[in-house]
């Protein structure tokens, strides 16, 4: 009757081990991360990315590269738990593909990225909201405290059950944690709304 | 929105400028309505938009914001509830089998949707079965049918049974969450309260199990699943199909948590549950079971001869009536077990209430008698300030728009806990409980247990309190219930185990709160240095200060806010809250020393419940603090002072 589930009650002991290792260079350390990490990135991207018909780069390809790189720049993070390391990596996919639209923008004689990016579309997400709703999620998102942004990014974007969430947040409980996720649910509401109150919860950090 | 209870107090002196103080008390508390329809997007239920939207169009815009939100949802986070992509594996009769989510030496288990239901399930459908399959199919429907009329929170919901395309299935609802050794294989050994608590759970889905006329026969970790909305629920039957092969004289359990004459051939009953029982106990506290072997002759042999290891042996310091209860259940002979799931749980509530009143009850007591319930019983004790506001709003001291947590609190205690607000003192067991500050704290304290949110385990409060009379030798412990009077001197003793931030504030029935510590001037500060005993409010010129009661009339109120950070909200607000003063002594003072005062500042001449508001106010910021996971525990001791 137990839904088998449990990725991060048995991943957890062991993600932050493998991070320490991987910072001391030990490489199957860095390949348990990616073989962990890899899909679970790859599958958020699917909805999330641009899509790319056809070019050097694909999706999965750049997922692929931003972990990596994530993973030899581990020196300059150190995350809480697994779930500020995922919520981490988001963040730098997502700039990653920022810079590269940035940079075919500014470049566009560099042949391969602007073959890359000729038939870039917006993503599933912007092309079923709209861009505009997807950057006041972002924004709104980006708003929220520290711990209110990773569970909605694990429950809402990643997929995570509640006990996954507890256990890669570090947090005690399953339902507690979906209390969390659903009165961050609804600040972000509230935050997405530009003509609404859009002040804070107490201890939100400012907008960058 | 909530209504601001504090709004309706026009004599609250603490914020003069309701429209200045937005936070904490006040905090844009999203109403009830909202909150569900977050939680629903969260679980990945379907939510009537256009409904809820005609319903409340003054949150039209965060509606509109949250359905968007739950695109995103349905678009990244993988396929919901109510998807319709899911890959079909195959049809059973009515169900669309979508996901094998487990197997058993019975058959397998999958995630199934009921199309007419709109809703997952979760299928086990059996093995094809031998010869005399025809005989046991049908005794397995029959079974199953027995099953589904139980309707118990603690007991998984048999949705039905049937036979399709030759297989026997049985669909119940779908549990997710983790199952007792999944929690324990993470976070260890359960603390007694914890560990009295699931026994508390399971004695009641073991009654409503045997009231069906059923026996569980396969009572253990794995089959306690801490489902997501918080309940402790017993699943897996074995399939029913084992029930009849069971009943029919053939051993299906696990060896190791079965009684020792089923694996001598006898037949299962309530008693070899309740072994069970003790089985699983003993494993939440112990880490291991009563007796181990490798192979079944060996566990035999073992029951014939040692039998037990005696829990002490393995966890000295658990309360020997734990372990009594814990024993008995385990007793070789089935004669001296209980009688019944119902004798059980009675027994395991005395536990609880037992330690509560042995906490600090007894003058004399040793130094730390708070300890065991301060640190052990943990997160119970950091819940049972919350449980209490639930039970006084409800019993109309205030009554505020009541925010969600607290609501799912009383449909919670009201589920698991139907008799919760009712002392629940076996004779007995503990007779200092049975005076009445006593016995409702302690009935709140077994409530908290199953009410959050998944205490199974909480983290520890990190402190232990005892807040003392002085004058006496030695130094008489309050506790809810204790009365104290005009000149008592009362300090607290306080010992970390880390770091921490506290606030202690005094509030009397006039609604006059006052910040009893920390205090300006007179050290120590937060936050308290962990590993050494403070004695509170603190000292002056060397001289230890105690609290001293001014004034009579009613009750006095005692909240202790702990924190492992400092609350800079709190501080905030307490600010603006007159704090406990140095001052005279009043004439019939107790012990020599300076006195502060500040117990009961006014003559009870004001209307009472009044300030029931600010503490109630507090309490739920503080509620929502905890929601989020912060390290932060309160506990509340109500004294009279008559």
């Amino acid at each position: 009757m137990t839904p088998e589930r449990n990725r991060a009650d048995r991943d957890l002991a062991s993600t932050q081990v493998l991070l320490a290792g991987a910072r001391a260079g030990d490489e199957s350390a860095r390949e348990e991360l990616v073989e962990r990490f890899l899909p679970v990135l790859r599958r958020w991207a699917h909805g999330r990315l641009p899509t790319y018909a056809r070019g050097l780069v694909d999706t999965d390809d750049l997922v692929q590269v931003t972990l990596i790189r994530a993973l030899n720049n581990l020196d300059h993070f150190e995350p809480k738990h697994e779930g500020a390391f995922l919520a981490y990596l988001r963040r730098i996919v997502l700039n990653s593909v920022r810079d590269e639209i940035r940079r075919s923008m500014r470049a566009p004689q560099q042949e391969e990225v602007t073959e890359m990016l000729v038939d870039r579309g917006p993503s599933l997400l912007e092309r079923t909201l709209g861009r505009e709703v997807v950057e006041s999620y972002e924004r709104a998102l980006g708003a929220l405290p520290e711990a209110q942004q990773e569970a909605v990014i694990l429950r809402v974007e990643f997929g995570y059950s509640y006990p996954e969430i507890a256990a890669a947040l570090g947090r005690p409980s399953a339902n507690a944690v979906r209390m969390m996720v659903s009165r961050a649910l609804v600040s972000l509401a509230e935050g997405m709304d530009e003509r609404g109150s859009t002040e804070p919860e107490p201890g939100a950090k400012d907008e960058p | 929105m909530s209504e601001d209870p504090l709004s309706r107090n026009p004599e609250r002196r603490m914020s003069p400028e309701p429209s200045e103080r937005s936070e904490p008390f006040e905090s844009s508390e999203p109403s009830e309505r909202v909150l569900a329809i977050a939680a629903a997007v969260s679980d990945r239920h379907q939510v009537d938009w256009e409904h809820e939207e005609a319903d409340i169009p003054e949150q039209a815009s965060t509606l509109r914001h949250l359905r968007e939100i739950a695109r995103v949802a349905a678009l990244l986070g993988g396929p919901g509830d109510d998807s319709a992509e899911q890959t079909l594996l195959f049809r059973w009769g009515p169900l669309e089998v979508l996901e094998r989510i487990g197997e058993g030496s019975y058959g397998e288990v999958y995630r199934a949707r009921d199309p007419v239901l709109g809703r997952e399930v979760a299928l086990k459908l059996r093995r094809p079965g031998p010869a005399d399959a025809e005989y046991s199919n049908r005794a397995f429907v029959e079974e199953a049918r027995r099953l589904a009329r139980i309707d118990h929170p603690n007991v998984v919901r048999v949705l039905g049974a049937d036979v399709h395309d030759g297989r026997v299935g049985l669909w119940t609802e779908l549990l997710e969450g983790a199952n007792l050794a999944e929690i324990l294989g993470r976070d260890g050994r359960l603390a007694p309260s914890e560990a009295v608590t699931v026994g508390i759970e399971m004695c009641r889905a073991l009654a409503a199990v045997h009231a069906a006329g059923i026996v569980h026969g396969d009572l253990k970790a794995e089959n306690v699943i801490r489902a997501r909305d918080g309940r402790l629920v017993l699943t897996d039957f074995g399939a029913g199909s084992e029930l009849t092969t069971v009943n029919r004289g053939s051993r299906s359990g696990t060896p190791l948590a079965m009684a020792p004459e089923l694996l001598e051939g006898g037949g299962p009953n309530e008693r070899t549950d309740l072994y069970s029982l003790g089985v699983l106990l003993y494993w939440l506290l112990a880490g291991r079971h009563p007796v181990e072997a490798a192979t079944l002759e060996d566990l035999r042999r073992k029951h014939r001869s040692a039998g037990a290891t005696p829990l002490l042996d393995v966890r000295p310091e658990l309360p020997p009536a734990l372990v009594e209860v814990v024993e008995r259940a385990l007793a070789p002979t089935p004669e001296a077990r209980f009688t019944s799931a119902g004798q059980a749980e009675r027994r395991l509530r005395g536990v609880l209430a037992g330690s509560a009143a042995r906490d600090g009850r007894v003058s004399g007591a040793p130094p730390w008698a708070r300890v065991w319930v301060a640190v052990t019983v943990g997160g119970t004790l950091a819940l049972a300030a919350i449980a209490a506001w639930a039970w006084l709003s409800k019993s109309g001291v205030s009554a505020p728009a009541a925010p969600i947590e607290r609501q799912s609190v009383e449909r919670q205690r009201s589920e698991p806990f139907t008799s919760a607000t009712e002392p629940a003192v076996e004779a007995g067991s503990a007779p200092a409980a049975t005076e009445a500050g006593v016995s409702s704290r302690m009935a709140e304290t077994t409530g908290l247990d199953g009410l959050d949110v998944a205490p199974v385990s909480p983290p520890r409060v990190p402190v232990s309190l005892a807040l003392r009379r002085s004058g006496l030798a030695p130094p008489e412990i309050l506790d809810t219930g204790s009365s104290i009077a005009p000149g008592d001197q009362l300090f607290l003793e306080v010992v970390a185990e880390r770091e921490v931030h506290l606030y202690v504030l005094n509030q009397d029935l006039a609604g006059e709160l006052f910040v009893l510590f920390p205090l300006e001037g007179v050290p120590p500060e937060n936050p308290l240095p962990p590993g050494r005993a403070h004695r509170l409010p603190g000292s002056r010129d060397g001289m230890p200060l105690d609290w001293q009661v001014t004034s009579a009339g009613g009750t006095e109120s005692f909240l202790f806010v702990i924190s492992e950070h400092r609350l800079d909200e709190l501080e905030a607000e307490l600010a603006s809250v007159e704090s406990a003063a140095l001052g005279r002594r009043a004439e019939h003072g107790g012990a020599d020393g300076p006195v502060l005062r500040g117990v009961g500042g006014l003559a009870a001449a004001r209307a009472s419940g009044s300030g029931e508001d600010r503490l109630g106010a507090l309490s739920r910021w503080l509620q929502g603090l905890r929601a989020e996971g912060a390290p932060v525990w309160v506990e509340r001791i109500d004294l009279s002072n008559p």
